[in-house]
């Protein structure tokens, strides 16, 4: 397969993207939410300025939830920051079970839109790869992308990783609504696999996605 | 008193609101499901409901299409955290440019827009 380098590399941007959004979008309601705790706290504020009692155990309800939003925001942006950070390297040793689950909770947006659980499963022992760590997760974000959108709502993905003779593999399992011919992968996840050196399987009777990764990939660029 | 209904997945968003609403005088009932919106409006009517546009289930564009046929004389004001290009023309083209806000919002601007949309109701309806 012609692999495209700048068709890989406009999907790893659109990925990137994407994902940037919804994390933002999550940023966004976090501060909304301190927003509007720290007005109610103004509010009350002025409140008990002309004269009217207000519990102190009110304003203490109110810095709790400005401080669980400020957690909530400080995780966002750490996952964030993270992820700004794959791109650093070209190739590095992966931790593959870590990479699974550190795509998902950035998927975690787009789930729950979908209405769609998401059960990282990781392996017993650490699966240790060298790869291409950015275009691994652009590709398993497609995978789990595909996974949630196929997936009827209420229903779990699960994101099983384990060692393999040959490196690791990912699979996501429990997708509902399999088309059984082959809409997935298309050329950009094929692409990508090839690129990483992988196997990327749809097996539709089965409901799972699988993705075969050698223990050390040598980037084709 | 006019009465509002508030629609945002976030819970703790739209029950702060709710109640700093209040404080002005502004009655304010708020859901977190557009499921729920609905059962609300079922059973009263409101003048004027502010909606999420990207809600789980059911977004703010489809909600406000059922609210519209349940009562056709509510006002919508549309709220959104993407503020993208994108949303900007849809939630504008649904709700017109000056009702739609992104988050985090000042609630001086809300209430000026709550109360320049209200004033577009038919008095000939009252």
């Amino acid at each position: 397969m012609d692999l495209k380098p700048d068709t890989i590399y406009e999907t790893g941007l659109r990925t990137f993207g994407r994902i940037s959004a919804d994390i933002s979008h999550e940023i966004k309601n976090a501060l909304a939410i301190i927003n509007e705790n720290a007005g109610l706290m103004e509010d009350l504020s002025a409140l008990a300025d002309q004269g009217m009692p207000v519990e102190p155990q009110r304003f203490r309800g109110l810095a709790a939830n400005i401080l669980k939003q400020i957690g909530r925001a400080d995780d966002i942006v750490k996952k964030m920051n993270r992820f700004a950070h794959s791109t650093d390297e070209a190739v590095r040793q992966v931790d593959l079970g870590d990479t699974a689950a550190f795509v998902a909770a950035l998927s975690g947006r787009l789930a729950a839109m979908h209405r769609v659980s998401l059960d990282p499963v990781p392996p017993d022992a650490p699966v240790l790869l060298t790869a291409h760590l950015f275009f691994l997760e652009t590709l398993l974000h497609r995978c789990l992308s595909f996974a949630i959108r196929t997936t009827e709502p209420e229903k779990t993905v699960r994101i099983v990783t384990c060692p393999t003779e040959i490196g690791g593999q990912v699979r996501l399992c429990g997708i509902g609504g399999l088309p059984h011919d082959a809409v997935f992968p298309g050329a950009t996840e094929k692409a990508l696999a090839e690129m990483l050196k992988s196997r990327l399987v749809t097996d539709a009777a089965a409901g799972e996605i699988r993705l075969d990764i050698p223990g050390d990939v040598t980037s084709s660029f | 008193m006019m009465h509002i209904l508030l629609v945002d997945d976030e819970k703790e968003l739209v029950a702060t609101l709710a109640e700093r609403l209040s404080m002005r005088g502004i009655e304010a009932d708020w859901a977190t499901t557009g499921e729920e919106a609905l059962a609300y409006a079922a059973s009263r009517t409101y003048d004027l409901a502010l909606l999420d546009i990207k809600m789980p289930r059911m977004g703010g564009l489809e909600l406000k299409k059922k609210l519209h046929t349940l009562h056709p004389e509510m006002k919508f004001i549309f709220l959104t955290g993407h503020g993208s290009e994108e949303d900007f023309v849809t939630g504008a083209s649904e709700a017109g440019a000056d009702n739609y806000l992104i988050k985090p919002v000042n609630i001086q601007t809300l209430i000026a827009k709550i109360s320049k949309a209200l004033k577009e109701i038919p008095h000939s309806e009252t």
